[in-house]
């Protein structure tokens, strides 16, 4: 396996400069389509110094808080297409005094961004710390992902909008050499592929990325990464040709074929950042935006074998919890420890650039933009 | 070879639920599937398979869990062990050996006909094995013998190691020793399944009993009346029932709601050697009882003990107006072959039906009698309170035997009257209100001035109290966030219990509404 330990950022090639140039304004114009239907949402989760959920309007290069509700524990959000029904995962042990944590479902008013408690759906008994929660691209689903419960609970969403009983549940066995943190199965993440039909999954107790059948949770294959990775966070390449996993043990950030079907893998290259924080894509599918051990890092992707090349590094000292891209690719969202903050992107080269606070919400864990 | 029940088999709607009909809740709380398995290896390979799989399996022995344990399983599977029965041993030197399935009358059929032994516990004899040892298991010997899990030596199990295999163990005081405790008082759809129960030695069972009966009519009872039973009952058990010489003598009082006629005391007795040459205990004890008004005879009580699940007592529901079918000008009703062939055999049928229990170091105070009165007595408008039932055994004796809390897992062992407040119904409509009644009267009598205020609503422990058992649960003590310690102690015994959790079942496999937690 090559390992990759980026002590200097890289020089940006020459070549792949003007590729990414050229193919980032061949895309330009749809994404810029996309924001021209009126002011998006930015929806923020909380977790400290109290639980909250927090809807901003994003106005071109601020937002504007419209709603702000407290929730108890919000660890992960998933939000319709439309953005119409926002979802909200609780990273609790008990839920109604049962071992369980659970969805809430809130209808967003598109005009101004209030949300409205439509229900509490509790997940499936045992499935207790729930890390991430993700829609289905037909918006007719919900996949959680939980820590605790070391396992993987399927919801569907109801006509109303709001998440309905588990309707799934897989759970999963396992460990791995890191005894503290791989005890057991701990599920982090599932994303939907492209096709809506298969599920690409993270367990960082077992140190393996698998696909699952997105209608019955049977899994198709699974692809073992190096012993004590610890896969956190994902995201799938816009080609549906390549996974990106940061890896919260080994702090590695790993890049796995996909061949859109049922095969995950191999590890096509492993680079040392000593994170595992969470992941970003550029919708243009050229620029990797990931956490390292000061801050972020962007990444070149090779469109054609997926590998990584770095291209700018940047200082955070406030620490990365979530990051989140505009549709029209155009800022990136690094929300903080301390705040929020909007990073101008170069389209043409993907590095980021000037900054400003856009929130001053502190302790966020997760952020999604509409 | 296991036989699977999918959705679509004609049997899996008899063989989806146990003998509490509340359970599945609704369909979508079913299990997929229901694995019968024949023999270990059948459950072995079955429990591997859904381990596999990524499905829950719960596991069922005699189909009388009181809570949602076992039917209550969406999407998973249960591993039905009812068919891995039989008590007996493989030679003189061999242990005794119980299958989980084996119902409890077999149990003492089989003993005692095949050894002049019995198992201590049990009173309805339908349960299975599986649930009733495992959970402690007491009955009607206990008090002169103690529990079932006392008597137990060693456990053969299934477990399903970090990597979801499923490893089979043989569980005793020199080999996994911490496990083996477990297994007696908490292994419950806690650590794996277990598959034998080994006994080295067991206890002989009483050459002969006596038993005798005292009948309570409502009409003929006051407040004051009911009081001084009550006080009769409890008293004794608190002082002369610990004496060794009556440890052979078990009662219970089963307080029926004031709809039914009355209630009754049911006594069985023996001398220690286990005859009923001296009977001198017996009578004083009855004859305590005759201020009280009370009636001997021989005659059962219309409610017995364990009147529980299944045992459709005779004051329990009529059939549920959801059953019933008009026919031409008939009215009858539809029901599971199986479960209606049950019934008609003199096994268990089914009810619905909810559960409470509690311990008491001591008898009843006046305050607590005023209280059982008044709720028995209670009238809520449109709500039929037939079949509401207090049941009150006596407990003590041999159970509070030192070293049996550290030996065991059964952490109450100071405690001289175990009671059992239940209610049978059969429309799910009263569901709601049946089950709010028995909470009500719970909480009331645990709210009392006998009752520690900073743990009101429950049996908290106590100089009066010892908290629940564990295999009477009831998913209303999850409200509080000390249940763990109601039913296993406030020592060092739930923090065991959760250690070994961690070691013998670190992906949580094994897990129901008030398993332990990890």
């Amino acid at each position: 396996m090559k390992r990759d330990s980026m002590q200097q950022p890289a020089q940006l090639d020459r070549r792949s400069f003007l590729a990414m140039a050229g193919a980032t304004a061949a895309c330009a114009p749809s994404l810029l389509n996309r924001s021209g239907n009126g002011p998006g949402y930015a929806f923020l989760s909380c977790t400290r110094p109290t639980g909250c959920v927090e809807v901003y309007a994003v106005h071109n290069r601020s937002w504007g808080l419209r709603h702000s509700i407290p929730a108890e524990s919000p660890i992960s959000l998933a939000v319709q297409s439309s953005g119409s029904h926002l979802y909200v995962l609780h990273d609790v042990q008990e839920f109604q005094g049962l071992p369980r944590g659970y969805v809430e479902s809130y209808r967003v008013a598109l005009d101004s961004g209030r949300l409205t408690l439509l229900s509490q759906q509790p997940l499936s008994l045992s499935a207790t710390r729930p890390r991430h929660l993700s829609i289905a691209p037909d918006g007719k689903s919900l996949i959680a992902s939980i820590h605790g419960g070391g396992a993987y609970n399927l919801l569907p969403i109801l006509e109303d909008g709001r998440a309905g009983r588990v309707h799934l549940i897989r759970k999963e066995t396992g460990s791995g050499p890191i005894l503290a943190d791989q005890l057991s199965a701990h599920p982090q993440a599932a994303i939907y592929d492209h096709s809506g039909r298969h599920l690409i999954t993270a367990d960082l107790g077992t140190d393996t990325i698998n696909i699952l059948a997105a209608d019955s949770l049977h899994v198709l294959s699974r692809c073992l990464l190096p012993a004590g990775s610890g896969p956190r966070h994902l995201v799938l390449h816009p080609s549906g040709r390549f996974v990106f996993t940061a890896c919260a043990l080994s702090g590695a950030l790993l890049n796995l074929s996909y061949n859109g079907a049922a095969q995950i893998g191999p590890v096509q290259q492993s680079l040392s950042l000593e994170s595992g924080g969470p992941l970003a894509l550029h919708p243009s599918g050229q620029t990797l935006y990931a956490t390292c051990s000061d801050g972020l890092i962007a990444l070149n992707i090779d469109d054609r074998t997926g590998c990584l090349h770095p291209l700018q590094r940047i200082r955070i000292p406030a620490g990365v919890q979530a990051l989140a891209v505009s549709a029209n690719g155009d800022a990136l969202f690094v929300a903080t420890q301390r705040s929020v903050i909007r990073m101008e992107i170069d389209l043409s080269s993907g590095c980021a650039g000037l900054s400003t606070t856009v929130a001053d919400t502190s302790g966020a864990h997760s952020l999604v933009l509409t | 070879m296991a036989e699977v029940v999918f959705r679509q088999d004609l049997r899996y709607e008899a063989l989806k639920r146990g003998h509490n009909l509340r359970w599945p809740e609704d369909a979508q709380d079913a299990a997929d599937r229901i694995v019968v398995c024949e023999n270990v290896a059948d459950v072995a390979n079955a429990l591997q398979e859904i381990v596999h799989a990524g499905l829950r399996p719960t596991v069922r022995s005699g189909a009388h869990c009181y809570e949602d344990f076992v039917s209550n399983n969406p999407g998973g599977a249960i591993l039905d062990l009812s068919l891995l029965s039989g008590a007996n041993r493989l030679n003189s030197q061999a242990p005794f050996r119980i299958g989980p399935g084996t119902q409890l009358w077999n149990a003492y059929s089989e003993l005692y006909k095949l050894y002049g032994v019995t198992i201590p516990g049990g009173t309805c004899g339908t349960v299975g094995a599986g649930g009733h040892i495992c959970g402690g298991g007491y009955g009607l010997l206990s008090r002169l013998h103690g529990l079932s899990c006392d008597w137990l030596t060693a456990v053969d199990i299934l477990t399903v190691n970090t990597n979801g295999k499923v490893v089979p163990l043989t569980a005793d005081a020199a080999q996994y020793p911490e496990l083996f405790r477990a297994c007696r008082g908490a292994g419950g759809g806690n650590f794996g399944i277990i598959t034998s129960y080994l006994f080295d030695k067991l206890p002989p069972a009483p050459r002969e009993v006596v038993e005798a009966h005292m009948q309570f009519p409502w009409a003929n009872l006051n407040e004051e009346r009911f009081i001084r039973i009550l006080r009769t009952f409890g008293d004794y058990w608190e002082t002369r029932g610990q004496d060794p010489d009556t440890w052979g003598m078990f009662s219970v009082i089963s307080v029926s709601h004031h709809t039914s006629p009355g209630f009754s005391m049911s006594v069985q007795f023996c001398n220690p050697d286990g005859t009923c040459n001296d009977l001198s205990v017996l009578n004083d004890y009855l004859d305590r009882f005759l201020p009280c008004g009370g009636a001997t005879t021989t005659t059962k009580a219309p409610v017995s003990h364990g009147a529980a699940l299944g045992q459709a007592p005779s004051t329990g529901p009529q059939s549920a107006p959801a059953d019933q079918l008009c026919l031409g000008t008939h009215v009858v009703r539809r029901r599971d072959w199986l479960l209606a062939t049950a019934e008609n055999a003199g096994g268990p049928g089914g009810s619905r039906a909810k559960y409470k229990s509690a311990y008491m170091k001591r008898g009843f105070t006046d305050a607590e009698a005023r209280c059982v009165y008044k709720h028995m007595n209670r009238i809520m408008p449109d709500v039929d309170l037939h079949g509401s039932i207090l049941e009150i055994d006596s407990y003590g004796g041999a159970i509070n035997k030192p070293g049996m809390a550290e030996a065991t897992s059964v952490a109450q062992r100071s405690s001289v009257i175990k009671m059992q407040p239940m209610a049978f119904w059969s429309n799910p409509q009263d569901d709601v209100a049946r089950s709010q009644w028995l909470r009500d009267f719970y909480t009331d009598l645990f709210s009392g001035p006998d009752s520690d205020p900073k743990f009101p609503g429950c049996p908290w422990h106590s100089h009066r109290y010892e908290g629940c058992y564990i295999n009477y649960p009831d998913r209303d003590m999850l409200a509080f966030p000390h249940w763990p310690q109601l039913y296993y102690g406030t020592g060092g015994l739930y923090p065991f219990l959760q250690e070994v959790k961690r070691k013998y079942d670190p992906n949580n496999i094994f897990h129901h509404a008030m398993s332990i937690r990890i």
